[in-house]
């Protein structure tokens, strides 16, 4: 067997001389002007108005900005400069003069000025580019309801100087709400770069696979596709050159990051609902010597939806008695491991509109029986619950839930799907009852998903006080009407139940202890104010 | 050969379109208003029916334009081509790991039939196969990456490295041989039972009834015989060379074409699962051509006019 033998020595040379590459060249570089941040999925382009709401926006942040940066302190929106040196609002509430930084300039040397806003505003309205930034601008005067040009209708923009510019609105707004919006959601584009690209090309235009002009304090590098994208220091950064000298935005899987904590070859994980810990491992990277667990109280719930055009599922006693069958403290004490709080709508416990006086409805499988009764429900009827693939944690609840309903009567069937069909489904209105996410802006309206019609209102209801309620929301400027409106709405939204929400989950990230300097934003996520991470040795 | 071509691209572009799910759908973010939503449902041309878009699409390949993803913007044929290199590394060296492996375990089982040897690797064949590539991987990272620090846990390259060979290669050690487990098993029972079947036959009897050695008999006559099943089991493998390996993938951060091809099926990226499509279509027509090729080479009975 000479012939084996041969085989064998290849193999085991091959196997040898792979191992004996030195150790030491694995990884991150080590050293306190390197900084790795972890997201589960590559993002889908770097344009500042057209990539995905989560993993492309997270990195599109450090290389362009907008006016400020917006984050949620002990229940107050605080802001803080980005290009922007000053913001204010007019006393009506309808002007909002914005002044740039005299030192901001874009990543090849030309200043950021009023013309490169102009240019975004213009570009973002134009009803050929693709974008989904246009509700964030859509309040602007001479702007349709989801933020288009009107061709005969001046727009509400006005430049005041190289540097400085106003901004004029339909009517009188929240200015929290417009300041959190345009000035925190809609980043500058550079008109020099961009300026004669035809609106229906830009979103195939390759800069934005390689965004190489951006204004933010850190600059592109490259990006590997699926693995990393590379930054690098600005370092003129006009609010201060970052301490970090270069960072590197790794996609890893979530059943990796643990492993790539404990070689410390990662050091923060990217977020809320991009990057977090999972459950099961997040006892273990509470013992890691060098890395500070971190949970944030999220700005996203689960729910699960009724399909109103279900005439059994029209009467709001048998919506209340799924709420009050379903075991919403054990999802949240055991699913979650208590990481997580309930409250019965869709305003965060977080946000400075909850309303802490509206109590979830309890768990009460006699008080769920009595109200089915009640209301003439067929316990021979067999309703679908679609559950959608892809969220661990979220398939198991559909399980407890499916137990939880079967307690009271109620015959329940799963349905599975990945995800795109799921939403089809809902859309569709095939479905009877269905579970979903949502995670949304700061600002208490939430028309989209509760109004007649709306976009993401996935159940298909029209409650005509809601309505009602939601357009007062939106037409008052004055932030304290707005706060009762909204705890109207959550009342009524509580007694109507369009949907139960399941839980508030909160996130669980992590930090390296060598890191200082590192918050997360509204949304929950580590791309807040990037220029004032400081990184110690390892 | 065209007809055939035709007929793919008509089948898949239509089960694409029937699949549930809504491409826009996909790509907006909570907040986004409608007018943007229809805007980019007019830029994909979803508002026109389903042939016109088909005739559409065929022009453009026509002219070898795949078109644009969805969802990143960037052509189809850089999207899908960026991912070549990479998917072959993986996969080509994880073929070639189950070959060498697979091969001489498989004629030694077979030589030494119900022997311990052959009990041992018939055990470990099955483990091989059994073993889901997941957990696999999640205990090789384990092993080699954190308790002894060998390996790197995943990725292509040493951040901020400047990527060359050895690393690579360094790299690539650890999801290579996990992949290449469940494909050592396979070929290692085809091999045995081939080299079972033909150590049965006729010529081999007269082989070792002549007196030629074992060794001989067994790599002049038997072996040679025995590999033309594990050919066409090489010539079906070659269309899953590009199709990359989803889960090694996944696990092991590679930018590979199985990743691209889930990414692409879960955005419901259509430009992007149709070029994917196409390619995989030709290289399942090449892959049986070389086959057919390799079978002239191993059996001198077949031969091509």
């Amino acid at each position: 067997m000479k012939g084996m033998r041969v085989w064998l020595a290849a193999i085991i040379t091959l196997v040898v001389a792979a191992l004996m590459i030195p150790a030491g060249a694995v990884g991150a570089p080590k050293s306190s002007l390197v900084v790795v941040s972890g997201m589960w999925s590559p993002p889908n382009n770097f344009s500042p108005i057209n990539t995905d709401s989560s993993y492309g926006y997270y990195v599109v942040r450090f290389i362009f900005q907008g006016m400020m940066e917006a984050r949620l302190e002990n229940n107050q929106m605080r802001f803080s400069p980005a290009l922007a040196t000053r913001w204010e609002a007019s006393a009506d509430r309808q002007t909002f003069r914005f002044t740039i930084h005299p030192r901001a300039t874009w990543h090849d040397g030309r200043p950021v000025t009023a013309e490169d806003v102009e240019f975004t505003v213009m570009t973002i309205s134009d009803p050929k580019t693709e974008t989904n930034r246009g509700a964030e601008i859509a309040t602007i005067a001479g702007l349709t309801a989801g933020g288009k040009r009107v061709a005969d209708q001046q727009l509400g923009f006005r430049i005041l100087g190289p540097k400085s510019f106003e901004v004029r609105t339909k009517v009188p707004v929240d200015p929290q709400m417009f300041f959190e919006r345009f000035g925190g959601n809609v980043y500058i584009l550079p008109k020099h770069v961009l300026g004669s690209v035809p609106p229906d090309q830009l979103a195939r235009h390759p800069f934005f696979q390689n965004p190489t002009v951006g204004n933010g304090p850190f600059k592109f590098v490259q990006y590997k596709t699926d693995q990393f994208v590379e930054l690098v220091v600005n370092e003129n950064y006009h609010n201060g050159a970052p301490k970090v000298r270069r960072v590197f935005v790794r996609i890893i899987p979530p059943t990796t990051m643990l492993a790539q904590l404990e070689r410390q070859d990662l050091d923060l994980s990217a977020g809320f609902g991009i990057g977090e810990i999972l459950i099961e491992d997040w006892d273990r990277v509470k013992e890691m010597p060098h890395v500070r667990p971190v949970t944030i109280r999220a700005p996203g719930y689960q729910f699960m939806v009724f399909n109103f055009s279900r005439p059994y599922l029209e009467d709001k006693r048998v919506r209340r008695a799924m709420a009050h069958a379903i075991n919403r403290p054990l999802i949240v004490n055991q699913l979650l491991k208590g990481a997580g709080e309930i409250a019965e709508g869709p305003i965060p416990p977080a946000n400075p509109y909850f309303n802490a006086a509206v109590k979830p409805w309890a768990y009460d499988t006699a008080r769920a029986r009595a109200l089915l009764q009640e209301a003439g429900w067929d316990f021979n009827r067999t309703i679908i619950l679609r559950v959608p693939t892809g969220n661990i944690l979220r398939e198991r609840t559909g399980d407890i839930i499916r137990e939880n309903l079967v307690a009271v009567g109620i015959k329940v069937e799963i349905q599975k799907s990945d995800f795109p069909t799921h939403l089809a489904a809902l859309t569709g209105k095939n479905y009877d009852i269905g579970l979903i996410g949502w995670a949304g802006p700061t600002d208490p309206d939430v028309s989209s998903q509760f109004r007649t019609g709306g976009q993401y209102n996935f159940g298909h209801h029209s409650i005509a006080r809601m309505d009602q309620l939601l357009d007062e929301g939106v037409r008052l400027s004055d932030p304290a009407r707005r706060k009762t409106i909204y705890n109207q709405f959550q009342e009524l939204f509580a007694d109507e139940l369009p949907y139960v929400v399941l839980y508030y989950p909160n996130g669980r990230t992590v930090i390296a202890k060598r890191m200082s300097g590192v918050n997360y934003d509204i949304f929950g996520l580590f791309d807040y104010l990037t220029y004032n991470w400081v990184a110690g040795p390892q | 050969m065209v007809p055939i071509f035709l007929g793919i691209t008509v089948l898949s572009y239509l089960i694409l379109t029937l699949t549930p799910g809504d491409p826009v759908q996909m790509l907006i973010s909570p907040g986004q208003s409608a007018e943007d939503v229809a805007i980019k449902r007019r830029a994909f041309g979803l508002d026109q029916p389903v042939y016109v878009r088909y005739v559409k699409w065929l022009g453009e390949l026509a002219r070898g334009n795949l078109g644009y993803s969805f969802s990143t913007g960037a052509p189809v044929t850089k999207r899908v081509g960026e991912r070549i290199v990479p998917t072959l590394k993986l996969t080509g060296a994880a073929l070639l790991l189950s070959y060498l492996i697979g091969i001489p375990v498989g004629v030694l089982a077979a030589a030494k039939r119900y022997s311990a040897i052959d009990y041992l690797a018939t055990v470990l064949t099955f483990l091989g196969i059994s073993l889901p590539t997941f957990f696999l991987g999640l205990v090789g990272i384990y092993i080699f990456a954190l308790r002894l620090q060998w390996l790197p846990v995943s990725g292509t390259m040493t951040l901020g490295g400047d990527g060359g060979f050895l690393d690579g290669l360094h790299h690539l050690v650890l999801p290579a041989s996990v992949l290449a487990v469940a494909g050592a098993g396979i070929i290692t029972r085809y091999v045995r039972s081939s080299m079972l079947e033909v150590m049965g036959q006729d010529y081999v009897r007269t082989a070792r009834a002549k007196g030629l050695a074992e060794v001989l008999v067994m790599r002049r006559h038997a072996l040679r015989n025995a590999l033309i099943p594990v050919i066409t089991l090489a010539g079906l493998q070659i269309p899953a060379l590009l199709a990359g390996a989803v889960i090694t993938e996944q696990v092991f951060e590679w930018p590979g074409m199985g990743r691209l091809t889930i990414e692409a099926i879960n955005q419901r990226d259509y430009p992007v699962l149709m070029g994917i499509t196409i390619i995989a279509a030709v290289l399942v027509a090449i892959g049986n051509l070389l086959a057919d090729m390799a079978y002239a080479v191993a059996d001198p009975r077949i031969h091509y006019e």
